[in-house]
């Protein structure tokens, strides 16, 4: 049985899509449930974690909230809400992207949460035609079902396109 | 280039790669990463993105992503985030914006629009007239309203004074939006006039304050088992005037005073003040 207070300083090292590594402390990475249940279950023998669907600087975002989350867990929870929004704040979609699915990957509940809302936030006010670009879905209603669809919501698309 | 007998390895090993960054938005999303983006849009905003294409729309409608809307959006206290729309009161055509909040948290004294209007977005507009409970005359009536989350749907809370039996016999009914009918429950042992607002709804129940000659009590109805309880009152002071039940932040509270100061009352856990 491994216990995680006596193990408590011990690091681990996770290693990106592209090769890069990070020694982590433990603590740190027991914010991810996906590293914990790998913890749990022993599975982490191998002296290096490969996390293949995460990228170098994606990895690094994640690892910086993690660390401040893991450190901050019994400080005041508007200190941390003030690092959430800062940490977002000036971040653009495709890092939001990579965020949400790292934070998915990784089971961060508050990372995901956060991650997702600030995409909503973005997205909110933004003409759909625009939403489809930026999700890359292709359009397959025809025009005519496209206008019948608006058409119950007309007072929706008040100053939309 | 991966031969036939190790296609299944190569196969894994690009799984696992990131999709190449089309463009400066970033990698394709999963459908269950879009849709826990989308359940964090305001009605109004996820009323046009239907528009974004046909599995966006059947996604929207679908009734799981429908409550988990409601749910984020009622435990959301950033006011902004869940406005929807719906008509209040007589006001002809008064379409405002209100938080789903009021909805469920606050109660209503007419049929407006029982649908959360991303169930039937192109109906909204009408107001819904709930069927006659069966009963002739009322001589006095009370209601309230609010949500049973156990089986997704509305209700409405009827006390009905019946002046054909002469004396003040009161008989409680339930109309639930679903089944459009009304159903007569029992267990109010006290009377109709005594009975103050129009329910507050905290907790899965409808809360009233029922005055009686020198004291009063809060009585409960739990939407889900349709039963009535007593709630434990604060330790207000003697000598106030008045009294009203309301909500703030999901927890149920009480305003008592005079014409001098007035207490405010939070049950920050349910049941303890």
């Amino acid at each position: 049985m491994a216990s995680s207070i006596e193990n408590n300083n011990e690091k681990l090292t996770l290693k990106s899509s592209d090769g890069e590594e990070f020694l982590v402390e433990k603590h740190v990475a027991l914010q991810s449930t996906l590293l914990q249940n790998m913890l749990d279950s022993d599975c982490s023998s191998a002296d290096v974690i490969p996390l293949p669907k995460i990228d170098a600087r994606t990895l690094a975002l994640v690892l910086g909230y993690c660390k401040k989350h893991a450190d901050a867990s019994s400080s005041k929870q508007g200190e941390l809400n003030s690092f959430d929004s800062e940490f977002l704040k000036d971040m653009d979609m495709g890092a939001l992207f990579n965020l949400v699915l790292a934070a998915n990957f990784m089971e961060i509940k508050g990372l995901l949460d956060i991650a997702a809302q600030k995409i909503a936030d973005t997205i909110k006010d933004k003409p759909h035609q625009e939403v489809r670009e930026i999700f890359h879905v292709e359009n397959d209603y025809t025009p005519e079902e496209e206008a019948a669809v608006r058409e119950e919501n007309r007072w929706a698309f008040e100053g939309f396109p | 280039m991966a031969t036939e007998s190790d296609s299944t390895c190569g196969e894994s090993e690009n799984a696992n790669q990131i999709p190449p960054s089309c463009d400066e938005f970033g990698p394709n999303l999963p459908p269950e990463l879009i849709a826990a983006i989308l359940s964090r849009l305001p009605v109004k905003s996820l009323l046009r993105f239907r528009c974004v294409c046909k599995s966006w729309h059947s996604l929207i409608f679908h009734p799981k992503f429908v409550k988990t809307h409601l749910s984020l959006a009622s435990i959301n206290t950033d006011y902004t985030h869940h406005r929807l729309l719906l008509r209040c009161g007589y006001r002809t055509n008064d379409v405002k914006s209100c938080s789903l909040y009021a909805v469920l948290h606050e109660h209503s004294d007419n049929a407006v629009e029982l649908d959360c209007p991303i169930k039937t977005p192109h109906r909204y507009w009408k107001s819904k007239s709930l069927p006659s409970d069966g009963t002739s005359c009322h001589y006095l009536a009370r209601y309230g309203f609010g949500y049973d989350d156990t089986i997704d749907d509305y209700k409405v809370v009827g006390f009905f004074g019946d002046v054909s039996k002469g004396r003040y016999e009161v008989e409680v009914k339930v109309y639930t939006l679903r089944s459009d009918s009304w159903k007569k429950i029992g267990g109010f042992p006290h009377n109709l006039s005594t009975l103050n607002g129009l329910g507050t709804f905290v907790n899965g129940a409808l809360h009233w304050i029922v005055t009686m000659k020198s004291n009063m009590i809060i009585v409960s109805l739990d939407l889900a088992k349709e039963t009535f309880a007593e709630v434990l009152q604060p330790d207000y002071r003697d000598g106030h005037w008045y009294e009203t039940l309301f909500v703030l932040n999901g927890c149920l509270g009480m305003l008592c005073g005079n014409n001098a100061c007035a207490d405010i009352w939070v049950m920050e856990q349910y049941g303890t003040y």
